[in-house]
Protein backbone atom coordinates (compact mmCIF):
# COMPACT_ATOMS: atom_id res chain seq x y z
CA UNK A 1 0.00 0.00 0.00
CA UNK A 2 1.02 3.65 -0.76
CA UNK A 3 1.29 5.61 2.07
CA UNK A 4 -1.06 8.33 2.53
CA UNK A 5 0.09 11.80 2.17
CA UNK A 6 -1.41 12.65 5.60
CA UNK A 7 0.88 10.61 7.11
CA UNK A 8 3.66 11.79 5.20
CA UNK A 9 2.73 15.14 6.89
CA UNK A 10 2.49 14.10 9.85
CA UNK A 11 5.83 12.49 9.56
CA UNK A 12 7.77 15.43 8.63
CA UNK A 13 5.58 17.89 11.12
CA UNK A 14 7.40 15.29 13.79
CA UNK A 15 10.54 15.82 11.87
CA UNK A 16 9.98 19.71 11.30
CA UNK A 17 8.19 20.85 14.79
CA UNK A 18 4.48 20.72 15.73
CA UNK A 19 4.03 24.18 15.84
CA UNK A 20 3.76 24.67 11.98
CA UNK A 21 1.28 21.63 11.57
CA UNK A 22 -1.77 23.50 12.07
CA UNK A 23 -0.82 25.79 8.56
CA UNK A 24 0.65 22.35 6.63
CA UNK A 25 -2.10 21.10 4.27
CA UNK A 26 -2.38 17.54 4.36
CA UNK A 27 -2.01 17.25 0.14
CA UNK A 28 1.54 18.60 0.57
CA UNK A 29 4.51 16.67 0.15
CA UNK A 30 7.60 16.28 2.71
CA UNK A 31 9.88 18.03 -0.03
CA UNK A 32 6.89 20.94 -0.82
CA UNK A 33 7.04 20.93 3.22
CA UNK A 34 10.32 21.19 3.30
CA UNK A 35 10.82 24.12 0.36
CA UNK A 36 8.24 26.23 2.28
CA UNK A 37 9.94 26.36 5.25
CA UNK A 38 14.09 26.53 3.83
CA UNK A 39 15.51 27.98 6.95
CA UNK A 40 15.85 25.02 9.19
CA UNK A 41 14.05 22.33 10.11
CA UNK A 42 13.16 23.20 13.37
CA UNK A 43 13.01 26.92 12.94
CA UNK A 44 10.63 28.96 15.28
CA UNK A 45 8.14 30.88 13.17
CA UNK A 46 10.00 34.16 15.12
CA UNK A 47 13.46 33.06 13.59
CA UNK A 48 11.56 32.42 10.11
CA UNK A 49 9.69 35.93 10.49
CA UNK A 50 13.36 37.94 10.53
CA UNK A 51 14.71 36.05 7.80
CA UNK A 52 12.04 37.18 5.61
CA UNK A 53 12.23 40.72 6.64
CA UNK A 54 15.99 40.16 6.27
CA UNK A 55 15.35 39.16 2.76
CA UNK A 56 12.77 41.63 1.87
CA UNK A 57 15.65 44.40 2.96
CA UNK A 58 18.51 42.90 1.47
CA UNK A 59 16.32 41.82 -1.61
CA UNK A 60 18.78 44.20 -3.63
CA UNK A 61 21.59 43.01 -2.38
CA UNK A 62 21.04 39.40 -3.44
CA UNK A 63 19.31 40.23 -6.81
CA UNK A 64 22.78 42.06 -7.50
CA UNK A 65 24.90 38.75 -6.15
CA UNK A 66 22.77 36.27 -8.22
CA UNK A 67 23.14 39.19 -11.49
CA UNK A 68 26.74 38.62 -10.96
CA UNK A 69 27.09 34.96 -10.84
CA UNK A 70 24.75 34.87 -14.18
CA UNK A 71 27.12 37.00 -15.74
CA UNK A 72 30.32 34.49 -14.25
CA UNK A 73 28.14 31.20 -15.75
CA UNK A 74 27.69 33.20 -18.85
CA UNK A 75 31.49 33.83 -19.31
CA UNK A 76 32.07 30.25 -18.47
CA UNK A 77 29.92 28.72 -20.62
CA UNK A 78 31.21 30.93 -23.47
CA UNK A 79 34.95 29.87 -22.94
CA UNK A 80 33.38 26.73 -22.52
CA UNK A 81 32.04 25.98 -26.27
CA UNK A 82 35.65 26.89 -27.45
CA UNK A 83 36.75 24.11 -26.22
CA UNK A 84 36.63 20.57 -27.62
CA UNK A 85 33.45 18.74 -26.35
CA UNK A 86 34.24 15.76 -24.14
CA UNK A 87 33.26 12.14 -25.56
CA UNK A 88 30.62 10.28 -23.99
CA UNK A 89 32.95 7.84 -22.48
CA UNK A 90 35.63 9.70 -21.72
CA UNK A 91 38.57 8.31 -20.31
CA UNK A 92 39.96 10.39 -16.36
CA UNK A 93 42.78 11.67 -19.11
CA UNK A 94 40.80 13.14 -21.31
CA UNK A 95 37.97 14.81 -17.71
CA UNK A 96 41.50 16.29 -16.26
CA UNK A 97 42.95 17.83 -19.54
CA UNK A 98 39.30 19.11 -19.85
CA UNK A 99 38.39 20.84 -16.76
CA UNK A 100 42.01 22.41 -16.02
CA UNK A 101 41.90 23.60 -19.95
CA UNK A 102 38.59 25.08 -18.86
CA UNK A 103 40.06 26.36 -15.43
CA UNK A 104 42.96 27.70 -17.30
CA UNK A 105 40.61 29.59 -20.10
CA UNK A 106 38.08 31.43 -17.16
CA UNK A 107 41.64 31.90 -15.17
CA UNK A 108 43.05 34.20 -18.19
CA UNK A 109 39.64 35.93 -18.95
CA UNK A 110 39.29 37.39 -15.30
CA UNK A 111 42.91 37.82 -14.52
CA UNK A 112 41.53 41.32 -13.28
CA UNK A 113 39.15 39.30 -10.61
CA UNK A 114 39.85 39.59 -6.83
CA UNK A 115 38.41 39.00 -3.75
CA UNK A 116 34.54 40.42 -3.44
CA UNK A 117 33.99 41.21 -6.83
CA UNK A 118 31.35 38.55 -6.77
CA UNK A 119 30.52 38.63 -3.22
CA UNK A 120 30.65 42.36 -2.73
CA UNK A 121 30.66 44.76 0.73
CA UNK A 122 26.69 44.11 1.27
CA UNK A 123 26.74 40.47 0.28
CA UNK A 124 29.61 39.50 2.91
CA UNK A 125 27.48 41.21 5.53
CA UNK A 126 24.20 39.29 4.20
CA UNK A 127 26.01 36.23 4.06
CA UNK A 128 27.90 36.51 7.50
CA UNK A 129 24.51 37.48 8.93
CA UNK A 130 22.81 33.94 7.35
CA UNK A 131 25.28 32.16 8.79
CA UNK A 132 25.49 33.56 11.90
CA UNK A 133 21.58 33.16 12.22
CA UNK A 134 21.81 29.60 11.34
CA UNK A 135 24.49 29.32 13.51
CA UNK A 136 23.00 30.78 16.38
CA UNK A 137 19.57 28.88 16.18
CA UNK A 138 18.29 25.67 17.91
CA UNK A 139 20.58 23.50 16.08
CA UNK A 140 23.29 25.60 15.48
CA UNK A 141 26.14 23.50 17.10
CA UNK A 142 25.23 20.76 15.50
CA UNK A 143 25.04 22.50 12.14
CA UNK A 144 28.39 23.85 13.13
CA UNK A 145 29.94 20.21 14.20
CA UNK A 146 28.79 19.20 10.76
CA UNK A 147 30.42 21.96 8.62
CA UNK A 148 33.98 21.60 10.55
CA UNK A 149 33.54 17.58 10.04
CA UNK A 150 36.77 17.11 7.76
CA UNK A 151 36.69 21.15 6.87
CA UNK A 152 40.20 21.85 5.10
CA UNK A 153 41.07 24.66 7.80
CA UNK A 154 44.23 25.80 7.09
CA UNK A 155 44.47 26.44 3.27
CA UNK A 156 45.75 29.50 1.50
CA UNK A 157 44.48 30.01 -1.96
CA UNK A 158 43.06 32.89 -3.99
CA UNK A 159 40.34 34.28 -6.13
CA UNK A 160 40.64 31.86 -9.29
CA UNK A 161 43.12 29.25 -7.74
CA UNK A 162 41.92 25.60 -8.61
CA UNK A 163 40.48 24.36 -5.92
CA UNK A 164 43.11 22.08 -4.03
CA UNK A 165 42.83 19.08 -5.38
CA UNK A 166 43.99 16.93 -1.98
CA UNK A 167 41.88 18.32 0.42
CA UNK A 168 38.11 16.92 0.70
CA UNK A 169 34.87 18.91 0.34
CA UNK A 170 33.54 20.02 3.26
CA UNK A 171 30.11 18.79 4.14
CA UNK A 172 27.29 21.21 3.91
CA UNK A 173 24.61 20.88 6.12
CA UNK A 174 21.19 20.74 4.46
CA UNK A 175 19.99 23.82 7.03
CA UNK A 176 23.02 26.51 5.69
CA UNK A 177 22.47 25.38 1.95
CA UNK A 178 18.75 26.11 2.43
CA UNK A 179 19.44 29.34 4.00
CA UNK A 180 21.86 30.52 1.31
CA UNK A 181 20.55 31.85 -2.01
CA UNK A 182 20.50 29.38 -4.93
CA UNK A 183 23.23 29.06 -7.24
CA UNK A 184 23.03 28.61 -10.59
CA UNK A 185 24.18 24.94 -11.82
CA UNK A 186 27.80 23.88 -11.36
CA UNK A 187 28.05 26.18 -8.85
CA UNK A 188 28.69 25.39 -5.05
CA UNK A 189 28.92 26.90 -1.67
CA UNK A 190 31.72 25.05 0.46
CA UNK A 191 33.08 26.12 3.75
CA UNK A 192 37.04 26.19 3.77
CA UNK A 193 37.80 26.46 7.72
CA UNK A 194 35.64 29.70 8.49
CA UNK A 195 35.63 30.90 4.51
CA UNK A 196 32.47 30.58 2.59
CA UNK A 197 33.72 29.71 -0.97
CA UNK A 198 32.01 30.15 -4.66
CA UNK A 199 33.32 27.11 -5.88
CA UNK A 200 33.29 26.18 -9.94
CA UNK A 201 32.20 22.57 -10.50
CA UNK A 202 33.11 23.08 -14.35
CA UNK A 203 36.56 24.50 -13.90
CA UNK A 204 37.09 23.52 -10.19
CA UNK A 205 37.92 27.09 -9.96
CA UNK A 206 37.44 29.02 -6.42
CA UNK A 207 35.59 32.21 -8.09
CA UNK A 208 35.04 34.05 -5.14
CA UNK A 209 34.49 33.98 -1.12
CA UNK A 210 33.86 35.40 2.15
CA UNK A 211 36.58 35.67 4.89
CA UNK A 212 35.26 35.18 8.77
CA UNK A 213 31.67 34.03 8.28
CA UNK A 214 31.77 32.70 11.45
CA UNK A 215 33.94 32.52 15.39
CA UNK A 216 36.47 29.08 14.44
CA UNK B 1 29.65 -28.23 -2.08
CA UNK B 2 31.19 -31.20 -3.91
CA UNK B 3 34.76 -32.14 -3.78
CA UNK B 4 35.69 -30.57 -7.26
CA UNK B 5 33.82 -27.51 -6.45
CA UNK B 6 35.73 -27.24 -3.64
CA UNK B 7 39.44 -27.74 -5.56
CA UNK B 8 37.91 -25.96 -8.50
CA UNK B 9 37.60 -22.61 -6.10
CA UNK B 10 40.92 -23.31 -4.26
CA UNK B 11 42.33 -23.38 -7.81
CA UNK B 12 40.70 -20.24 -8.41
CA UNK B 13 41.28 -18.42 -5.76
CA UNK B 14 45.07 -19.34 -5.22
CA UNK B 15 45.18 -17.83 -9.08
CA UNK B 16 43.54 -14.47 -8.20
CA UNK B 17 45.93 -14.48 -4.83
CA UNK B 18 48.95 -14.95 -6.95
CA UNK B 19 48.15 -12.60 -9.75
CA UNK B 20 47.41 -9.28 -7.52
CA UNK B 21 50.25 -10.39 -5.49
CA UNK B 22 52.29 -10.50 -8.54
CA UNK B 23 51.24 -7.96 -10.46
CA UNK B 24 48.89 -5.49 -9.03
CA UNK B 25 50.87 -3.93 -6.64
CA UNK B 26 52.97 -1.37 -7.02
CA UNK B 27 51.54 0.16 -10.19
CA UNK B 28 53.51 0.82 -13.06
CA UNK B 29 53.90 4.55 -12.48
CA UNK B 30 56.65 6.84 -11.92
CA UNK B 31 55.46 8.38 -9.61
CA UNK B 32 53.76 5.21 -7.88
CA UNK B 33 53.63 5.19 -4.43
CA UNK B 34 57.18 3.46 -2.99
CA UNK B 35 57.37 0.08 -3.97
CA UNK B 36 56.47 -2.36 -0.92
CA UNK B 37 56.14 -6.09 -0.82
CA UNK B 38 52.45 -6.94 -0.32
CA UNK B 39 50.97 -10.43 0.45
CA UNK B 40 47.17 -11.26 -0.01
CA UNK B 41 45.92 -12.66 3.41
CA UNK B 42 45.97 -16.10 3.43
CA UNK B 43 42.66 -16.21 4.60
CA UNK B 44 40.50 -19.99 4.19
CA UNK B 45 40.92 -21.74 1.26
CA UNK B 46 36.84 -20.87 0.21
CA UNK B 47 35.21 -17.92 2.35
CA UNK B 48 32.94 -19.20 4.21
CA UNK B 49 29.99 -17.26 3.16
CA UNK B 50 25.98 -18.20 3.64
CA UNK B 51 24.43 -16.54 0.94
CA UNK B 52 21.80 -18.58 -1.28
CA UNK B 53 23.50 -17.84 -4.31
CA UNK B 54 20.40 -18.99 -6.39
CA UNK B 55 20.20 -18.41 -10.41
CA UNK B 56 18.18 -15.60 -11.18
CA UNK B 57 18.78 -13.46 -7.94
CA UNK B 58 20.05 -10.01 -7.87
CA UNK B 59 23.45 -10.41 -6.01
CA UNK B 60 25.50 -7.08 -5.30
CA UNK B 61 27.99 -5.54 -3.16
CA UNK B 62 29.02 -2.68 -1.04
CA UNK B 63 32.03 -1.20 -0.87
CA UNK B 64 32.99 2.40 0.49
CA UNK B 65 36.52 4.71 1.56
CA UNK B 66 38.42 2.39 -0.20
CA UNK B 67 41.00 4.48 -3.13
CA UNK B 68 43.75 4.55 -0.72
CA UNK B 69 46.19 2.88 -3.13
CA UNK B 70 47.97 2.03 -0.10
CA UNK B 71 48.19 -1.93 0.31
CA UNK B 72 45.34 -2.77 2.49
CA UNK B 73 42.47 -1.71 -0.10
CA UNK B 74 45.06 -4.60 -2.35
CA UNK B 75 44.56 -6.64 -0.03
CA UNK B 76 41.10 -6.12 0.15
CA UNK B 77 40.29 -6.04 -2.73
CA UNK B 78 42.18 -8.85 -3.67
CA UNK B 79 39.21 -10.72 -0.67
CA UNK B 80 36.21 -9.08 -3.14
CA UNK B 81 37.76 -10.85 -5.58
CA UNK B 82 37.73 -14.07 -4.45
CA UNK B 83 34.44 -13.54 -2.83
CA UNK B 84 33.35 -12.80 -6.31
CA UNK B 85 34.63 -16.12 -7.77
CA UNK B 86 32.15 -17.75 -5.51
CA UNK B 87 29.21 -15.31 -5.23
CA UNK B 88 29.04 -14.62 -9.17
CA UNK B 89 27.61 -10.27 -8.17
CA UNK B 90 27.60 -8.37 -11.16
CA UNK B 91 27.02 -5.30 -9.48
CA UNK B 92 29.30 -2.96 -6.55
CA UNK B 93 27.75 0.09 -5.39
CA UNK B 94 30.21 2.36 -3.67
CA UNK B 95 29.18 4.79 -1.02
CA UNK B 96 32.01 7.13 -1.47
CA UNK B 97 35.55 8.39 -0.87
CA UNK B 98 36.07 6.27 -3.73
CA UNK B 99 39.49 8.38 -4.13
CA UNK B 100 41.73 10.11 -1.68
CA UNK B 101 44.19 12.33 -1.97
CA UNK B 102 44.69 13.71 -5.72
CA UNK B 103 42.81 12.32 -8.61
CA UNK B 104 45.33 12.32 -11.55
CA UNK B 105 44.07 10.11 -14.25
CA UNK B 106 46.60 7.88 -12.86
CA UNK B 107 44.94 8.21 -9.79
CA UNK B 108 41.75 6.06 -11.34
CA UNK B 109 44.38 3.38 -12.46
CA UNK B 110 46.00 3.51 -8.97
CA UNK B 111 43.62 3.32 -6.54
CA UNK B 112 40.28 1.87 -8.89
CA UNK B 113 41.29 0.41 -11.82
CA UNK B 114 44.14 -1.62 -10.50
CA UNK B 115 43.04 -3.29 -7.57
CA UNK B 116 39.55 -4.05 -8.97
CA UNK B 117 41.03 -5.67 -12.48
CA UNK B 118 39.41 -9.00 -11.94
CA UNK B 119 36.06 -7.27 -10.91
CA UNK B 120 36.16 -5.33 -13.87
CA UNK B 121 37.08 -8.20 -16.16
CA UNK B 122 34.49 -10.55 -14.76
CA UNK B 123 32.13 -7.83 -15.82
CA UNK B 124 31.25 -6.25 -12.38
CA UNK B 125 29.28 -2.58 -12.79
CA UNK B 126 30.02 -0.32 -10.15
CA UNK B 127 27.84 2.35 -9.64
CA UNK B 128 28.89 5.37 -7.36
CA UNK B 129 28.28 7.87 -4.93
CA UNK B 130 30.17 10.56 -4.42
CA UNK B 131 32.12 11.19 -0.60
CA UNK B 132 33.61 14.81 0.63
CA UNK B 133 36.51 13.27 -0.41
CA UNK B 134 35.70 12.79 -4.36
CA UNK B 135 35.66 15.28 -6.85
CA UNK B 136 32.45 15.93 -8.78
CA UNK B 137 34.40 14.97 -12.13
CA UNK B 138 33.82 11.54 -10.75
CA UNK B 139 30.72 11.44 -12.40
CA UNK B 140 31.70 11.66 -15.69
CA UNK B 141 34.48 8.37 -15.29
CA UNK B 142 32.26 5.84 -17.60
CA UNK B 143 33.45 3.33 -14.53
CA UNK B 144 31.85 4.68 -11.65
CA UNK B 145 28.60 4.20 -13.65
CA UNK B 146 27.25 7.56 -12.88
CA UNK B 147 26.12 8.64 -15.99
CA UNK B 148 27.60 12.50 -15.79
CA UNK B 149 24.81 12.87 -12.38
CA UNK B 150 25.90 13.15 -8.67
CA UNK B 151 22.72 11.95 -8.01
CA UNK B 152 21.08 9.28 -9.69
CA UNK B 153 18.93 6.07 -9.80
CA UNK B 154 18.18 2.91 -11.56
CA UNK B 155 16.37 -0.06 -11.62
CA UNK B 156 18.30 -3.85 -11.16
CA UNK B 157 16.30 -7.37 -11.02
CA UNK B 158 13.32 -5.25 -9.77
CA UNK B 159 14.97 -3.20 -7.15
CA UNK B 160 15.29 0.35 -7.52
CA UNK B 161 18.58 1.90 -5.85
CA UNK B 162 18.75 5.35 -5.71
CA UNK B 163 22.44 7.20 -5.13
CA UNK B 164 22.78 9.87 -3.07
CA UNK B 165 25.49 12.94 -2.88
CA UNK B 166 25.08 13.69 0.57
CA UNK B 167 28.02 16.55 1.08
CA UNK B 168 25.54 18.72 -0.40
CA UNK B 169 22.31 17.72 -0.05
CA UNK B 170 20.51 20.72 -1.64
CA UNK B 171 16.84 21.57 -1.65
CA UNK B 172 16.76 20.52 -5.57
CA UNK B 173 18.14 17.01 -4.78
CA UNK B 174 16.10 16.32 -1.68
CA UNK B 175 13.16 17.26 -4.55
CA UNK B 176 14.15 14.85 -6.89
CA UNK B 177 14.77 12.69 -4.09
CA UNK B 178 11.02 12.48 -3.05
CA UNK B 179 10.00 12.03 -6.65
CA UNK B 180 11.87 9.15 -7.56
CA UNK B 181 10.87 7.37 -4.12
CA UNK B 182 7.16 8.60 -5.18
CA UNK B 183 7.09 7.57 -8.72
CA UNK B 184 8.91 4.01 -7.74
CA UNK B 185 7.02 0.75 -8.83
CA UNK B 186 9.53 -1.87 -7.59
CA UNK B 187 8.77 -3.72 -4.15
CA UNK B 188 12.07 -3.13 -3.00
CA UNK B 189 13.62 0.29 -2.56
CA UNK B 190 17.79 0.96 -1.78
CA UNK B 191 19.12 4.27 -0.78
CA UNK B 192 22.96 4.17 -0.74
CA UNK B 193 24.89 7.70 -0.05
CA UNK B 194 28.13 8.73 1.65
CA UNK B 195 27.51 10.25 5.37
CA UNK B 196 25.83 8.00 7.89
CA UNK B 197 22.79 8.73 9.56
CA UNK B 198 23.18 6.52 12.09
CA UNK B 199 26.43 5.42 13.03
CA UNK B 200 28.41 4.33 16.26
CA UNK B 201 31.68 6.05 15.71
CA UNK B 202 33.66 8.08 17.43
CA UNK B 203 35.03 10.40 14.71
CA UNK B 204 31.56 11.20 12.84
CA UNK B 205 29.08 9.46 14.12
CA UNK B 206 25.15 9.87 13.00
CA UNK B 207 24.37 13.28 10.76
CA UNK B 208 21.70 14.40 12.52
CA UNK B 209 20.92 17.30 10.47
CA UNK B 210 20.81 14.78 7.04
CA UNK B 211 18.75 12.73 9.00
CA UNK B 212 16.08 14.98 9.94
CA UNK B 213 15.85 15.79 5.74
CA UNK B 214 16.13 12.39 4.69
CA UNK B 215 15.06 9.85 7.09
CA UNK B 216 10.56 10.79 6.38
CA UNK B 217 11.40 10.11 3.37
CA UNK B 218 12.58 6.85 3.26
CA UNK B 219 9.82 6.12 5.99
CA UNK B 220 7.02 7.00 4.08
CA UNK B 221 8.18 5.88 0.55
CA UNK B 222 9.03 2.24 1.89
CA UNK B 223 12.86 2.38 1.51
CA UNK B 224 14.08 -0.83 3.48
CA UNK B 225 17.76 -0.82 3.28
CA UNK B 226 20.15 2.07 3.57
CA UNK B 227 23.96 2.21 2.95
CA UNK B 228 26.61 4.77 4.07
CA UNK B 229 29.78 5.10 4.79
CA UNK B 230 32.36 8.01 6.24
CA UNK B 231 33.14 6.33 9.28
CA UNK B 232 36.16 3.89 8.79
CA UNK B 233 34.17 0.76 10.07
CA UNK B 234 31.48 -1.74 9.45
CA UNK B 235 28.34 -1.34 11.49
CA UNK B 236 24.77 -2.65 10.95
CA UNK B 237 22.14 -0.69 13.12
CA UNK B 238 19.68 -1.75 14.79
CA UNK B 239 16.34 -1.12 12.64
CA UNK B 240 15.66 2.51 13.30
CA UNK B 241 11.65 3.02 11.88
CA UNK B 242 11.85 -0.43 10.51
CA UNK B 243 14.48 0.80 8.05
CA UNK B 244 18.29 -1.02 8.10
CA UNK B 245 21.22 1.04 8.05
CA UNK B 246 24.55 -0.40 7.30
CA UNK B 247 27.97 1.59 7.53
CA UNK B 248 30.59 0.15 5.24
CA UNK B 249 33.25 2.93 5.14
CA UNK B 250 36.00 0.44 5.59
CA UNK B 251 36.57 -0.97 1.93
CA UNK B 252 40.51 0.61 2.00
CA UNK B 253 40.51 2.90 5.34
CA UNK B 254 40.11 1.33 8.69
CA UNK B 255 39.71 3.62 11.98
CA UNK B 256 40.39 0.65 14.55
CA UNK B 257 39.03 0.92 17.79
CA UNK B 258 36.29 3.58 16.74
CA UNK B 259 33.28 2.08 17.26
CA UNK B 260 31.48 2.63 20.79
CA UNK B 261 31.12 -1.20 22.07
CA UNK B 262 28.29 0.20 23.84
CA UNK B 263 26.06 2.25 21.33
CA UNK B 264 22.75 1.34 21.89
CA UNK B 265 21.76 1.26 18.09
CA UNK B 266 24.98 -1.27 16.89
CA UNK B 267 23.16 -4.60 15.75
CA UNK B 268 26.75 -5.85 14.58
CA UNK B 269 29.95 -3.89 14.87
CA UNK B 270 33.34 -4.58 13.20
CA UNK B 271 36.29 -2.40 13.52
CA UNK B 272 39.17 -4.78 13.88
CA UNK B 273 39.80 -5.03 9.96
CA UNK B 274 38.70 -3.37 6.51
CA UNK B 275 35.61 -5.05 5.36
CA UNK B 276 32.91 -5.15 2.38
CA UNK B 277 29.79 -6.19 2.19
CA UNK B 278 27.68 -8.39 -0.70
CA UNK B 279 23.94 -9.15 -0.71
CA UNK B 280 20.79 -10.83 -2.88
CA UNK B 281 17.63 -10.77 -2.81
CA UNK B 282 15.37 -13.40 -3.41
CA UNK B 283 11.42 -11.74 -3.60
CA UNK B 284 11.03 -10.47 0.10
CA UNK B 285 14.43 -11.48 1.45
CA UNK B 286 17.70 -9.47 1.55
CA UNK B 287 20.33 -12.18 2.48
CA UNK B 288 24.08 -10.17 3.25
CA UNK B 289 27.47 -11.22 4.40
CA UNK B 290 30.23 -8.86 5.65
CA UNK B 291 33.64 -10.19 4.54
CA UNK B 292 36.77 -8.50 6.47
CA UNK B 293 40.16 -8.23 4.80
CA UNK B 294 41.55 -11.46 5.92
CA UNK B 295 38.46 -13.41 4.49
CA UNK B 296 36.61 -13.88 7.54
CA UNK B 297 32.26 -13.56 7.50
CA UNK B 298 32.28 -10.94 10.27
CA UNK B 299 28.38 -10.09 9.60
CA UNK B 300 25.81 -12.11 8.06
CA UNK B 301 21.92 -11.83 8.03
CA UNK B 302 18.38 -11.97 6.09
CA UNK B 303 16.45 -8.34 6.04
CA UNK B 304 12.60 -8.51 5.20
CA UNK B 305 11.98 -5.75 2.66
CA UNK B 306 9.23 -3.24 4.07
CA UNK B 307 5.32 -4.03 2.76
CA UNK B 308 3.60 -0.64 2.46
CA UNK B 309 3.42 0.82 6.31
CA UNK B 310 3.83 -2.76 7.82
CA UNK B 311 6.97 -2.80 10.23
CA UNK B 312 8.60 -5.88 8.52
CA UNK B 313 12.69 -5.79 8.70
CA UNK B 314 13.77 -8.44 11.44
CA UNK B 315 17.56 -9.54 10.94
CA UNK B 316 19.57 -11.18 13.19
Amino acid sequence: MRPSLALVAVAICATIGCDRKSDTPQSQSPAEIAKEAPVTSKTSPELVHQQSSLVSADSGTVSDFERRVKDFVQLRDTLERDLTKLPDKATPIQIDKHQRELGLAVARSRAQAKLGDIFVPGMQTYIRGVVKRVLSGPEGPQIKASLMDENPMQVQFKVNDRYPDTIPMSTMPPDMLAALPPLEKDLEYRFVGNRLVLLDLQSHLIIDYVTDTFAL
Amino acid sequence: MSAFERLRLLIQSAAVAVALTVTAWPPAFTDAPPAQSIQTPAGPAAIPLTMPNKDGSLKFGVLGDFGTGEPQQYQMAAQIARVQQQFKFNLMLLVGDNLYGSERPQDFQVKFEIPYKPLLDAGVKFRAALGNHDSREQAKYPKFGMDDQRYYSFTAEGVRFIALESTYPELKQIVWLEKQLKDAREDWKIVYFHHPLYCSAGRHGSDVGLRDKLEPLFVAYNVSVVFTGHDHIYERIKPQKDIVYFVTGSGGKLAPGDLDRNSPITAKGYDAEQAFLVAEIIKDEMTFNAVSRSGKVIDSGKIFRRQGNRPAPSSR
